[in-house]
């Protein structure tokens, strides 16, 4: 049975090409592969989790594969996460048919779907890095069509973020990786806590760490590499979106929680870093979420904000040392709570998008008004992902916000530095009402208000059914996930955090939280208020704005600088890729100016030399070839300037305003920007040398 | 009794190219000929198997000179070169008979296709410094008639510029030869290196290292390594596609045999470790792969893409070698594999794309998945082979050469400086490359509109099976590089 292991990837993998080909003949039965392949995996998947609950782990080693080896076990975590996973792939697969009623390219949508879903699902059963890095690439690289799905100009742009993000994460991991290797003699995930013990220079593991965690936190969508989230959403087909948030953004978190519980025991310094870019990401998706009025692009920045909550959970672990069950609890439970909670958002989004089309708030709204449950199902996933009691967020974010005030409380007595973690308590708190007070944003823009115009509010109230029975179904088990959640927590989710709890190297807590004590209810209770006073301040105060019809329309107040992307990466690195050129350039024809030239000079001479008219002609012809140019200096430098004229970025907030997705609706531009000023090379080269050599001269002053 | 199966493996090649090369008999007509050459092709795959199979033998065939052996000798690393040319020569024979309708010379095509690999059975079994460089000598030259079949003033201009640096490599080689080789204990090579104790030189210590220097820079000519580097970007637009593949994936590479033979047979690895030698040498290998991707990114003709990506690649592997430690020779040696399957089917792919479109520059090719799907496909995998992406092969010679740098002692700024470029330029790989795919299959078919007339939806089989085979041994390989590593592992055990 152990070689189930093995299966669980493969499978999926191998049957790609046959979904493909099927789908080229029958949609239906391309879809059937990827159903029944899913399907099949959540029954192996329950089988592990069935072996995990009984204490019956398996492991598979095969030692010749790939060089080194890959190795698989299904512990609890993993175990509970294949059958996540699964489930997702298989609810989504349920909707994708209808969703893509009227797409294109299904064929290809299947077989990276299931190219993508094995790779997942190896991950997630790796026993090594080495095995997961492998599964990991694949992974990275096989999403890549759903983002590029759409196939227009944003999609385009959005794909190439997404890509170049994914190999510079995927080369990053890779450089750690050798250099963890190389350091601690070993990847095996069993054997790394031992090996750690055993290195005296613990210092040395950092800079690899940074390398690794710069790898899989950039699939997590951590700050400063979140920039993909929000731009890849809104253009991803919504069943994409859906596993694309709840599925692979969690494959990064499972890297950074193999760093923390494995490489990084216990280590102060790791959890800091972790923490402050957790709070950093935390408190930047949740406030961009609320700015947007683009509903995908919403959810995709709520993302962002729910793995920074995740990533303080992997902070405080590494921070509580010992006591850190509750933080590892809290962890676990939130990246299952946020799995299901996106695959049911996403998927509703979806079923709105399939009709409208249009995913502008102010397109969008009053949609929902007659369609109770597709209310229902959003308002289980807002509710979970506010945190409100009785609902499954509410129990995670609380061990989450227990394990920071467990830190404060502590910290004193043990002799810990507090350092933020005060400041990041304030924040946790803040930004779950910002959570409340985005998705209240949502909800009432959809389901509440009425739209501007009535005859798209009569078109909408005349969309019914809003789907059909395969896709309610798949939606409402997806949001029963969640109501049962939380509804038992101490029956479901508490049995599911303890399975976790070895992997992540916890004991088992001293006595069980009670979720719904005075004092956890008054967070809750807090951060809510916050949420609502946000919510009626904030948004429906700044964030929106009455046209000249009367009508109160959600505006996007973001600032177009704040764009990470688009301000720094890619000038950054077309200025990059402009100075590289330049460079080699020069270093390229550096012999193509002296060594090519003279050589041939030297020739031409002999042969004038010895030559009568013959030597002569062939003096001219070698003369001319040495003089004939392959490039200037300055063809190289006007061609580098060429070259560092960056594609002007179209203004990615201002295209909200007409979000207009399908195939079947027109693509209305955005106004565009006045294009970046052009910087000068030879000036900046000039500049450069002018500073230094001031430098220089201040230096001799001064040593005199 | 001399080893007959020696003579075999080189002769018969050459004999196939005299027969080609005259007129009438039994290559009269173009179906003759390809006649001949695959049947000898297919004869020459089951004799380097041959070779394979019986082991370590040695050939001397006579003396230059009392001190000058010429000799043959199938080691590991000469008989599994033998094997993967003669297997690549056949593959790209297969894939060159659709491709070369719509070349003239063909004749001329076929006679220096068939001699060349002779030289190169030859110079892969060479037993001293001075049948290696007979015969790389001979590769060298020969290979200029490969790429310089069509008349035209780009192929004069590259054939000249080769010639230059054909003959700047030629003197320095020679020079590196004829220092050295009086200084070793013995004209064979030796695992290891014979090089006398730095006391009994008819030399100084450094004259010697400079000596090394100087050989391993004319080696790396051939290989494309700054400084004396730019023949590649220059011959292989001109070259046809099956020319372009062995060109790259075999002939360049012959330069990094030279110099595996001349560092570690001859001069062995310690006499230049931590020398200025290896710093220097490691520093133009970095510099070559920097200025090879990045000038990569800007080019437009995809043959020149290709090959400035060949040059950076190649020094790659020239970087493994130089590092001087068993995980990075390992690397090298793996990436020389991977590197030689992935190389040849992304220049076959290309050659598809212009046999087929007739349309050489990037801009002008829209949407070729459509029409190409299978070429194309192909081309995908291959380049993310090339980027490292698992489960290709190129992954895994990656890993070993970036380990070899990290664990490798005394490297000094070289110790985190290789895996930086390394890492560098594989982005970049992914940036110039995988474009290419992105348009072919995102973009708007409108766009292709002019080449529905130029490309068939069905390409020729021959074509289409020899890139599938490359490809399909690059993910093969790639999942279970076992057998290969500890092949070369053993080598590299011998060697360090």
């Amino acid at each position: 049975m152990n070689h189930l292991l093995i299966f669980l990837p493969l499978i999926p993998i191998i049957l790609s090409p046959a979904a493909y080909q099927l789908a080229m003949q029958s949609r239906r039965r391309g879809y059937a592969v990827l159903i029944g392949a899913a399907g099949a995996a959540l029954l192996a998947s329950f089988w592990l989790l069935r072996g995990a609950f009984l204490g019956q782990e398996i492991s598979l080693q095969l030692p010749v594969w790939a060089g080194f080896g890959l190795s698989f076990r299904a512990d609890g975590f993993r175990a509970l996460y294949v059958t996540v996973l699964s489930l997702m792939w298989l609810l989504t697969g349920l909707l994708t048919p209808e969703y893509f009623i009227h797409g294109h390219s299904h064929s290809r949508y299947l077989l990276f779907t299931l190219i993508t879903f094995g790779a997942s699902l190896g991950v997630f059963l790796s026993d090594d890095f080495y095995t997961a890095l492998l599964f990991f690439e694949v992974m990275s690289l096989a999403s890549y069509p759903w983002v590029a799905h759409e196939e227009d100009n944003k999609a385009m742009r959005a794909a190439a973020t997404y890509l170049a993000i994914a190999i510079f994460g995927g080369m990053s991991a890779l450089l750690g990786l050798i250099l963890l290797k190389a350091r601690l003699g070993t990847l095996a995930f069993s054997a790394l806590p031992q090996a750690m013990e055993a290195l005296a220079d613990k210092g040395s593991l950092l800079l690899p760490g940074i390398f690794v965690l710069i790898g899989f936190g950039a699939k997590a969508g951590i700050y400063p590499l979140h920039v993909w989230l929000p731009k890849a959403h809104p253009v991803a087909p919504a069943p994409a979106s859906a596993l694309l948030s709840g599925g692979l953004t969690k494959i990064g978190i499972f890297g950074i929680l193999v760093l923390t519980s494995r490489v990084f025991i216990h280590d102060a310094l790791w959890g800091r870093i972790l923490l402050v870019l957790g709070a950093i990401t935390m408190v930047l998706g949740a406030v961009l979420g609320l700015m947007s009025v683009n509903i995908k692009r919403t959810l995709a920045c709520s993302s962002v904000s729910q793995i920074g909550f995740i990533t303080i959970g992997a902070a405080m672990q590494a921070l509580l040392g010992h006591e850190n069950a509750l933080a590892a609890q809290g962890t676990v439970l939130h990246m299952l709570n946020h799995s299901f909670i996106k695959l049911t958002l996403f998927m509703a989004v979806g079923v709105l998008v399939m009709k409208t089309h249009r995913l502008n708030l102010n397109a969008i709204k009053g949609y929902g008004r007659k369609k109770p449950f597709l209310a229902v199902v959003f308002l289980i996933g807002a509710a979970s992902i506010s945190g409100i009691p009785l609902f499954s967020g509410y129990i995670s974010k609380t061990l989450l916000h227990e394990s920071l005030l467990e830190y404060i409380h502590f910290a004193p007595a043990l002799g810990w530095p507090l350092g933020i973690v005060p400041v990041v308590e304030t924040l946790f708190t803040i930004t779950g009402g910002l959570t409340f007070a985005y998705m209240l944003k949502l909800f009432i823009a959809v389901f509440v208000e009425k739209n501007g115009n009535d005859q798209v509010q009569a078109k909408y109230d005349s969309i019914k059914p809003a789907m059909n029975p395969v896709s309610g179904m798949s939606l409402a088990l997806s949001a029963l996930v969640l109501l049962f959640l939380g509804l038992f927590p101490g029956q479901l989710m508490t049995p599911l955090a303890n399975l976790s709890l070895p992997f992540l190297g916890a004991a088992p807590p001293a006595h069980a939280v009670d979720y719904f004590a005075w004092v956890n209810l008054k967070g809750a209770a807090i951060s809510l208020a916050i949420g609502l006073g946000v919510y009626l301040l904030v948004v429906r105060g700044l964030l929106m704005r009455r046209s000249s019809t009367g009508e109160r329309r959600y505006v996007n107040r973001l600032p177009a600088w704040v764009d990470l992307e688009n301000r720094i990466y890619r000038p950054l690195i077309s200025l990059l890729a402009s100075w590289g050129t330049l460079l080699a350039r020069l270093l390229e024809d550096a012999l193509e100016l002296v060594l090519f030239r003279l050589v041939l000079r030297a020739y031409s001479f002999i042969a004038a030399l010895f030559g009568g008219r013959a030597g002569k002609r062939a003096r001219r012809r070698l003369n001319r070839l040495a003089n004939d140019p392959v490039q200037s200096p300055r063809e190289i430098i006007g061609e580098t300037m060429h070259a560092t004229q960056a594609q002007p970025a179209p203004a990615p907030d201002a295209e909200d305003e007409a979000a207009v997705i399908g195939h079947t609706s027109p693509d209305i531009p955005g106004p565009t920007r006045e294009s970046r000023r052009q910087s000068n090379p030879v000036l900046t080269v000039m500049v450069i040398v002018l500073v230094a050599l001031m430098v220089a001269g201040l230096n001799m002053l001064l040593s005199r | 009794m001399p080893n007959l199966l020696f003579i075999a493996l080189i002769l018969l090649p050459v004999l196939s190219s005299c027969l080609i090369a005259i007129e009438g008999g039994v290559s009269g007509t173009m179906k003759s000929r390809r006649a001949l050459v695959a049947t000898t092709l297919a004869l020459q795959c089951l004799l380097s198997v041959l070779v394979f199979l019986e082991g370590d033998q040695s050939q001397l065939l006579f003396h230059l000179s009392p001190h000058l052996p010429v000799a043959l000798r199938s080691d590991a690393l000469a008989r599994y070169s033998v094997v993967i040319i003669s297997f690549l020569w056949t593959f790209t024979g297969a894939y060159s008979f659709k491709y070369m309708e719509h070349v003239h010379n063909e004749k001329r095509f076929y006679t220096f296709y068939m001699l060349i690999l002779g030289a190169l059975m030859a110079m892969c079994l060479a037993d001293t410094l001075i049948t290696l460089f007979i015969f790389f000598e001979a590769v060298t030259f020969l290979s200029m008639a490969l790429f310089s079949i069509e008349k035209s003033k780009e192929t004069t201009r590259a054939s000249l510029r080769f010639l230059v640096y054909a003959i700047i490599s030629a003197v320095l080689c020679f020079v590196g030869l004829l220092l050295t080789a009086p200084n070793t204990a013995t004209p064979y090579f030796v695992p290891g290196g014979s090089l006398l104790p730095p006391g009994q030189f008819t030399i100084s210590v450094s004259a010697m290292l400079g000596a090394v220097f100087v050989g391993c820079v004319g080696f790396a000519s051939m290989a494309d390594m700054f400084p004396l580097h730019g023949w590649l970007p220059a011959a292989h637009p001109v070259a046809s596609a099956p020319a372009s593949a062995i060109l790259s994936s075999v002939i360049a590479k012959m330069g990094i045999l030279g110099i595996i033979r001349y560092l570690y047979y001859v001069v062995g690895p310690e006499f230049i470790r931590h020398s200025w030698v290896q710093t220097l040498l490691l520093a133009f290998a970095l510099i070559t792969v920097f200025i090879g991707s990045m000038l990569a990114l800007r080019q437009n003709v995809l043959k020149k893409r290709l090959a400035y990506s060949s040059m950076s690649q190649l020094s790659y592997i020239l970087c493994g070698v130089f590092l001087l430690n068993q995980t990075a020779l390992d690397g090298a040696l793996l990436h020389m594999f991977f590197h030689a399957l992935t190389k040849s089917a992304l220049y076959m792919c290309a050659g598809a794309i212009i046999f087929y479109t007739g349309r050489t520059e990037l801009d002008q090719l829209h949407a070729l998945g459509t029409r190409m799907p299978v070429t194309m496909t192909l081309f995908t995998i291959a380049s993310l082979g090339l980027v490292g992406i698992p489960p290709m092969g190129g992954f895994i010679s990656k890993w070993y050469l970036m380990e070899g740098a990290i664990t490798g002692t005394g490297l000094g700024v070289f110790t985190w400086l290789v895996p930086a470029v390394l890492l560098v330029s594989a982005l970049l790989t992914a940036a110039y490359l995988l474009p290419i795919s992105i348009s072919a299959f995102y973009d708007d078919p409108k766009k292709s509109a002019g080449m529905d007339r130029l490309c068939p939806t069905r390409l020729s089989a021959r074509m289409e099976t020899s890139m599938l085979i490359l490809v399909a041994a690059l993910i093969g390989f790639g999942l279970f590089p076992g057998a290969l590593i500890n092949f070369f592992q053993a080598i590299a055990d011998t060697l360090v």
